[in-house]
């Protein structure tokens, strides 16, 4: 009987473990994970990601000497406790140079990086221990002082949907290398009268820690009111920026920009505006060999757009379908959209089918007071966020300084706040600040905001925008994105 | 002579009363004092039985044959005979009549009785001994043979043994007694010797019985190995002594031919004991020379050589024994087999057996024996010297990555020992190691299958292991754990299978209940030595493996348990692999006292392959660790685990069990563990697989003897053609191994990542450096560390894993900052993770993908998503080589390992932290003193400024300079050692100061380890030396006469 017993129980020891190699083998095994963090897609869009980080980087757009620009900047914001290192590289044709720059807590320093030059071109490079600080360039012109974002990567593909060379208007396209190896790029560019692909343009070198310069008109794209640029690194991988100085056709303004790194699905625009005197264009651009379908939806007060966000309002606004055609350009003028109401509101651009698409914002005003070009690109859609920064501040008594949209369907709150001396402070007025569904919120700031940066949290999901002045007592704005924080990195 | 005399010496002496030889006299020499109380008893006895004895005391052990020669001056009178004996023989009562009866009949000098067992008097213990030329002896019966008077014809012999002889007393006399020099273990040899120079006849009288006690049967092997050592070395003073001068050259020659080569015989067969004895006998002939000379002139030669010859044995003792040894063990065999009903495998099984898996091993690693094994996986280049691997090992100064002060691995000594053993050749000890593990593993499994009893168990056994790819295809990966693990492990499982107390199952036993049996206290400890030791070198190379042990150990008290043995059997199963885990871990200290830190288990069972390695239950059944070509059929190994559960019955049974459920576990196991579905990671399956492997052979074994014993000659059934079934596929999966035999180099690549790497520059004149490696924990070389995500990385000093890095290195504050650049690099955290690595000396970054060993171009393991483009976003790497099988980055901001820091640089490296590292450019270093580290020491000119030494902070690495002041480090970077030469330039020298405290602890490893060994290696008790001389109290007797 015991012998009976001692095979049973063998022989289920035995049956279940056969049973656990069949079962387990029918498992699959996940992915992992590897670097993949390391090379998220939106990584050289401009952001601050919300980890800690043992080191960030800022590769501003940098600025060109004979142009006029009086002097250059770039601002480095240290909202934290302590002391920021930073180290500014700048590059140039032949070669770069590095300085330490150290920021005290809880203020803001300016680091003069063109230092005179009176050709050529220079491109910082900003290095921050740490994630506490911030940094964007700035430029002092005599046309209107330019704000600009810096990218915090680096990347094999730039995009530039919007150039323009007409009327004289003078465009370069600045490619920085800030490797210690040489990269290997093509430039290639789509006029009204398509893509084109010089080869001379193609297989260039960027020598390692250099910055080259490429004038549009010089290479073959003189007097282009249409013009998308797209530079492809074949080795290594590197900053692009625009330097662009409109002089004529409706365009006024000097405008320095880091493109975009890749073409997205889906772009927010906050500081959208039509009326009289003013011309604003969504300039998109399809890289790919397909084309793409594309709708613009509108929000603002007195807009319904028919989307579930509001799915209670009737539409009033036609979401148009837009073709983009393959390695096309189009421009949308909003004022031809239909019942549109006059005045500011936003955008979101969103691709129905076919490729992603890159996109710009062209906002041209005529005031009695003069011109003037604002340009600036789409915050792109995965990183709207509940957390922004201004790195550059807020100006006292500003008017419609900054424009806020909530991106969800639900309502919430949000509230400005600065850093100063005594550290981060609510700036009073700007504190809980409602916002509706789909609804964009302008803000006038208060006369005694601090000169800090300044952060915006929001209980929902937001896009943020600015409206720059451009000081030298001339009208008009630049616009120019807020950082979003960015969580989950 | 009475000598310590037991219960037994009644009985002698009733026997010595009984004797029918009327003219008796008796005379006891008893070894001691008068006044040894301890010999009271003795005199009370022979007073009692005796009374008309003579009683006389040695005063001091000098030996049976300086005790018996005393009678020469006790003994007065010409004429009559001497019959010696010791105090453990009882005479059959006519004994000493029919001895005498025969002596004159036969005119022979010295006459002697058949020796029967004292316990069972129906077994011979001897009736003389026959000898060859070369002294060596060949006893004319079997001790133990059973009595069937197949010996009691009277005849002459060359050697009788002196516990009963019977001499002429003129003879004895002539002759000067028994000889004292050879040693009582040759006594007996040394006086026949001398007899028959004499001129004299030695001849046996069977007709005369003589019980006695002391039999070789009842001898420890301990004993009889200590014996046949002083045998030998008195068999060869002997032979020197006693053959004349004109053949003394010849003779001398053919001892040393036949020693050499009967000593190999002995290496291979499996008594290498023997051999070395016998070799060592040899050796200490020349010492012997006056010795023998003092001898040769006490021999009174009466007879030519060539009569003494004619009464030898022709031709060599050790032929004619073995032929009948052989013919002997046949018959035996043969009915045991008759009266148990099976058949036997023939010992030609085994012969062919092992021919075959000697010619698979030779043939199939011949490149490898020729060329060397490749540079693969944890084969790294073994070419430092022995000496410089025991001063590393000493010194307190581990060499591995980035370095570290304290512990030095275990593994470090025992091959510094292993280069002394082939004379300091370690580039032979890295080949013999890898191609000669396996062979270690079958012999194993021979000894482990020896419980099954039956030849062909073991020959199953033995095969299937060896037919398991497993060996080959660690080999072709290149991993050292398993392979060593696969060498190991069957021995473990049979040292813990005696300390369990399993017993050799009854051959033809129809009943499974097991049977148990404690070994002796001494035999216990002894194999509890061994396998602690066994388990200590497979700790000290692959901790991993304990876990294959407590697998064994699990599973195996759960089969006892529930195959009915007593639950103390069970709990053995699970204390005893406790015990020499512990024991082996005590071996390896203080290195595995680094283990008692958080991420312990890491570094005991390796990286991890987060998300599982993904093989498959294929892969695993087929034992793919590596290239193995043509595996499939290997599954079918597998089949006899099936197989033996079914067929095998009877005491059988219980270890096909065994085997199976080893087997099954392991299996399960690793499955679990490459779906990553266990809580923690396991071992390598290098490692994991082998206990499938061993639970396989086990089965096969089983199977094995199942097929031999329990199928042959029942009745027809459905076992017969299952088992059948079962052979021929077992027979199947016989042929991958075969055919991977063949190319002879057990698929090892041709082209490795060390090989790759040559192509970077060696430690040169830009200064030491080290390599970085990142990527799939299986492709890296050393001892790769878990990062996350599925990355690894491992750092190494120069271009290439060594010795040294074999082992995980505990984490210092360097290794951490490093791990942080790692981290930076992997979650984009910093693009100037080469500023953190600078400073510690990493100039090469390397992403490996196909090294060769792990991932092949048949079997590639994928590089970590988006690795190589995460090093391309680093703001210092120079890419300086990019292949689908690896990348190689150039760190712009590397320092070398010992520099002279820019002024920069040195203000730098007064703040801590990766900031300050981040943030500090340190190009422009100067590269001095070359060969630091790693040599510990290095002198020369070096120009003023902060010299900066990239290894963790410590006191110990001094400067001197020429003046012979000292300089004390500095923290640099919070990290590493600086001094400050800013006084000026010139020679310095700087040199690391071995830990007093690290140096005694290396010291005690490696007497511990003696002591083990000591404990493990079967010990001869030194007999006590009789050197004192014999002291005869009382008067002398007259032969015939009175007291």
């Amino acid at each position: 009987m015991r012998s009976i017993l001692r095979g049973v129980v063998t022989v289920l020891l035995v049956v279940a473990g056969a049973t656990g190699i069949v079962l387990v083998d029918r498992h699959d095994t996940g992915a992992r994970e590897g670097a993949s963090a390391a090379n998220d897609r939106l990584a050289a869009f401009p952001q601050v990601p919300a980890g800690r980080r043992i080191s960030s980087s800022w590769f501003c757009p940098g600025a060109a000497g004979g142009d006029g620009v009086t002097s250059a900047y770039v601002n480095i914001s240290n909202p934290g406790e302590t002391d920021l290192l930073a180290t500014v590289t700048m590059m140039g044709a032949e070669k770069s140079a590095q300085v330490p720059v150290t920021v005290a807590p809880r203020s803001r320093t300016q680091f003069e990086f063109l230092r005179g030059a009176s050709v050529g071109v220079v491109v910082p490079h900003v290095e921050l221990v740490g994630t506490t600080g911030t940094v964007e360039q700035q430029l002092d012109f005599p046309g209107g002082d330019v704000t600009s974002q810096c990218a915090p990567d680096t990347s094999p593909t730039w995009y530039f949907a919007d150039g323009f060379t007409a009327a004289g208007s003078k465009e370069r396209i600045v490619v920085t290398n800030p490797y210690p190896d040489p990269a290997v790029v093509d430039l290639t560019f789509t006029t009204k009268d398509g893509p084109r692909r010089p080869a001379n343009l193609l297989g260039l070198v960027i020598g390692p820690r250099t910055a080259r310069s490429f004038s549009m008109p010089d290479i073959g794209a003189a007097d282009e009111v249409r013009l998308a640029v797209s530079v492809s690194a074949t080795t290594g991988r590197v900053v692009t920026s625009r330097i662009q100085h409109y002089l004529g056709l409706g365009r006024l303004g000097y405008s320095t920009t880091v493109g975009v790194p890749r073409p997205l699905g889906q772009w927010w625009f906050t500081s959208g505006r039509t009326g009289p005197q003013v011309e604003e264009l969504l300039v998109a651009h399809n890289p790919a060999d397909t084309d793409a379908s594309v709708q613009v939806t509108f929000f603002g007060e007195g807009i319904t757009n028919g989307l579930p966000v509001d799915e209670n309002n009737v539409a009033a606004t036609p979401t148009q379908e837009i073709s983009i055609p393959a390695g096309g350009i189009v421009a949308i003028n909003t004022a031809q959209v239909a019942d549109l109401p006059k005045g500011d509101h936003a955008m979101v651009v969103s691709v129905l089918d076919g490729p992603d698409i890159v996109v710009e914002h062209v906002l041209s005003q005529s005031t009695p007071n003069g011109s003037f070009t604002a340009v600036t690109n789409g915050l792109a859609d995965g990183l709207v966020s509940n957390s922004w920064r201004l790195p550059s501040g807020l100006v006292g008594s500003a008017l419609n300084a900054v424009s806020v949209l909530n991106t969800t369907a639900t309502e919430g709150t949000f509230t400005v706040s600065a850093f100063g001396p005594g550290g981060k402070v609510a700036i009073p007025g700007l504190e809980n600040v409602a916002i509706g569904s789909a609804s964009v919120v302008s803000l006038n700031v208060p006369v005694d905001v601090p000169q800090g940066e300044v952060l915006i949290d929001a209980t929902v999901p937001v896009a943020v925008q600015r409206r720059m002045a451009r000081n030298h007592g001339l009208a008009g704005f630049t616009i120019v994105g807020g950082l979003p924080v960015r969580t989950g990195r | 002579m009475v000598h310590e005399p037991g219960d037994w010496f009644a009985e002698t002496i009733h026997a010595l009363a009984g004797q029918d030889y009327p003219a008796l006299q008796h005379l006891f020499l008893l070894n001691g004092a008068l006044d040894d109380p301890r010999l009271q008893p003795a005199r009370d006895l022979i007073a009692t039985v005796l009374p008309g004895a003579a009683v006389r005391h040695t005063g001091a052990n000098a030996g049976y044959a300086a005790a018996c020669n005393a009678v020469l001056s006790l003994v007065e009178g010409e004429g009559g005979l001497f019959c010696f004996m010791h105090d453990d023989v009882a005479l059959a009562p006519d004994a000493v009549s029919r001895m005498v009866e025969e002596l004159h009949r036969s005119n022979a000098g010295v006459v002697g009785p058949k020796l029967v067992h004292w316990d069972d008097p129906r077994m011979i213990q001897g009736v003389g001994t026959a000898v060859d030329r070369l002294g060596v002896e060949m006893p004319l019966a079997d001790d133990g043979e059973i009595d069937q008077e197949q010996h009691d014809a009277v005849q002459d012999v060359f050697v009788l043994s002196s516990a009963c002889i019977l001499v002429r007393s003129d003879l004895f006399r002539d002759l000067g007694g028994f000889g004292t020099q050879p040693g009582p273990a040759g006594t007996d040899l040394d006086f026949c010797w001398r007899v028959h120079l004499s001129g004299a006849r030695v001849v046996v009288v069977p007709s005369a019985v003589a019980m006695h006690r002391e039999s070789m049967l009842e001898r420890s092997d301990d004993d009889i190995a200590d014996l046949e050592r002083e045998r030998d070395e008195a068999r060869l003073a002997t032979v020197l002594t006693m053959t004349s001068l004109g053949r003394l050259p010849a003779l001398v020659l053919e001892l040393v031919v036949v020693t050499l080569v009967h000593a190999a015989v002995q290496f291979v067969t499996g008594s290498p004991r023997r051999g070395i004895d016998e070799v060592r006998a040899l050796l200490s002939l020349p010492f012997a020379v006056r010795s023998v000379r003092e001898r040769r002139a006490l021999v009174r030669r009466a007879v030519d050589d060539a009569e003494v010859r004619a009464l030898q044995v022709r031709g060599s003792a050790y032929v004619v024994g073995y032929l009948r040894r052989r013919d002997r063990r046949r018959g035996l065999e043969q009915a045991q087999a008759a009266a148990a009903g099976d058949r036997e495998a023939t010992p030609r099984s085994a012969i062919v057996l092992w021919t075959l898996l000697s010619v698979v091993l030779v043939a199939g690693g011949r490149s490898l024996l020729v060329n060397g094994p490749a540079e693969v996986g944890q084969f790294v280049a073994l070419d430092r010297s022995a000496g410089e691997l025991a001063r590393g090992f000493v010194s307190g100064w581990w060499n591995a990555g980035l370095g570290q002060s304290g512990a030095v691995p275990t593994g470090l000594g025992l091959t510094a020992i292993g280069g002394w053993l082939v004379l300091g050749n370690t580039g032979l000890l890295r080949t013999l190691a890898i191609v000669g593990a396996p062979l270690v593993g079958w012999l194993g499994v021979w000894r482990f299958a020896s419980v099954l009893t039956t030849r062909a168990a073991r020959v199953a056994a033995t095969l299937a292991y060896a037919a398991v790819p497993l060996a080959w295809a660690s080999t072709a990966a290149g991993r050292w754990g398993g392979l060593l693990t696969y060498a190991l492990f069957p021995w473990l499982a049979h040292g813990l299978r005696r300390l369990v107390g399993h017993v050799p199952i009854l051959r033809a036993s129809s009943d499974d209940t097991e049977t148990f049996g404690d070994l002796s206290r001494r035999e216990w400890w002894r194999t509890f030595a061994a396998a602690s030791l066994a388990a200590g070198v497979l700790v000290a190379f692959e901790p991993g493996a304990l876990v294959a042990l407590l697998l064994l150990a699990v599973v195996w008290a759960v089969v006892t348990f529930v195959n009915g043995a007593g639950i103390q059997w069970s709990l053995r199963w699970l204390a005893l692999p406790g015990l020499v885990s512990l024991g082996a871990l005590v071996l390896n200290l203080p290195w595995t006292g680094a283990y008692v830190r958080s991420g312990w288990w890491e570094s005991i069972a390796g990286a991890p392959v987060e998300g599982g390695r993904g093989e498959g239950l294929v892969a695993l059944l087929r034992f793919q660790v590596g290239d193995f070509h043509f595996a499939a059929p290997s599954v079918l190994l597998m089949v006899p685990v099936v197989g033996a559960m079914l067929v095998v019955r009877g005491s059988r049974f219980p270890w096909a069990i065994r085997g199976a459920m080893l087997s099954i576990t392991g299996l399960l196991l690793a499955l679990l563990d490459d779906k990553a579905m266990l809580p923690a990671h396991l071992p390598e399956p290098a490692v994991m697989l082998v206990p499938v492997a061993f639970g396989l052979a086990v089965c096969a074994g089983a199977m094995g003897a199942g097929l031999s014993v329990d199928l042959r000659g029942g009745r027809l059934s459905w076992r017969q053609p299952l088992g059948a079934l079962v052979a021929l596929s077992f027979a199947v999966g016989l042929v991958p191994s075969a055919v991977n035999a063949v190319p002879g180099d057990w698929s090892q690549p041709d082209s490795s990542l060390a090989r790759l790497l040559r192509q970077l520059p060696a430690t040169d004149a830009a200064g030491g450096f080290r390599t970085l490696f990142i990527g799939d924990p299986r492709a890296l070389p050393g001892a790769p560390m878990n990062v996350g995500w599925g990355i690894g990385s491992s750092i190494v000093n120069g271009r290439s894993g060594s010795v040294d890095e074999l082992w995980e290195v505990a984490p210092t504050r360097t290794g951490e900052e490093a791990d942080r650049a790692v981290r930076g690099i992997i979650r984009g955290t910093t693009a100037r993770a080469g500023r953190i690595l600078g400073p510690l000396g990493v100039r090469f970054v390397v992403v490996p993908v196909i090294d060769g060993g792990q991932s092949t171009r048949s079997r590639p393991v994928a590089a970590p998503a988006g690795l190589v483009d995460a090093m391309a976003r680093q703001l210092d790497f120079r890419r300086r080589y990019s292949s689908p099988d690896l990348a190689v980055f150039e760190n712009a901001a590397w320092v070398p390992v010992a520099s002279v820091l820019t002024p920069g640089g040195a203000e730098s490296a007064r703040s801590a932290g990766a900031e300050t590292l981040v943030a500090s450019d340190l190009a422009g270093a100067a590269a001095v003193l070359p060969g630091l580290p790693g040599n510990r020491a290095a002198s020369g000119d070096v120009p003023a400024g902060t010299l900066h030494l990239a290894v963790p902070y410590s006191s110990r690495w001094t400067v001197t300079g020429a003046d012979g002041s000292r300089r004390a480090p500095s923290p640099a970077f919070g990290l590493t050692n600086a001094y400050d030469l800013t006084s000026g330039s010139g020679a310095v020298s700087v040199s690391y100061e071995p830990s007093v405290l690290m140096t005694t602890l290396a010291v005690l490893t490696v007497l511990l380890w003696l002591g083990t060994l000591r404990v493990a290696v079967p010990r001869r008790r030194r007999r006590r030396r009789r050197t004192e001389a014999v002291v005869m109290d009382g008067t002398a007797l007259r032969m015939g006469g009175e007291s």
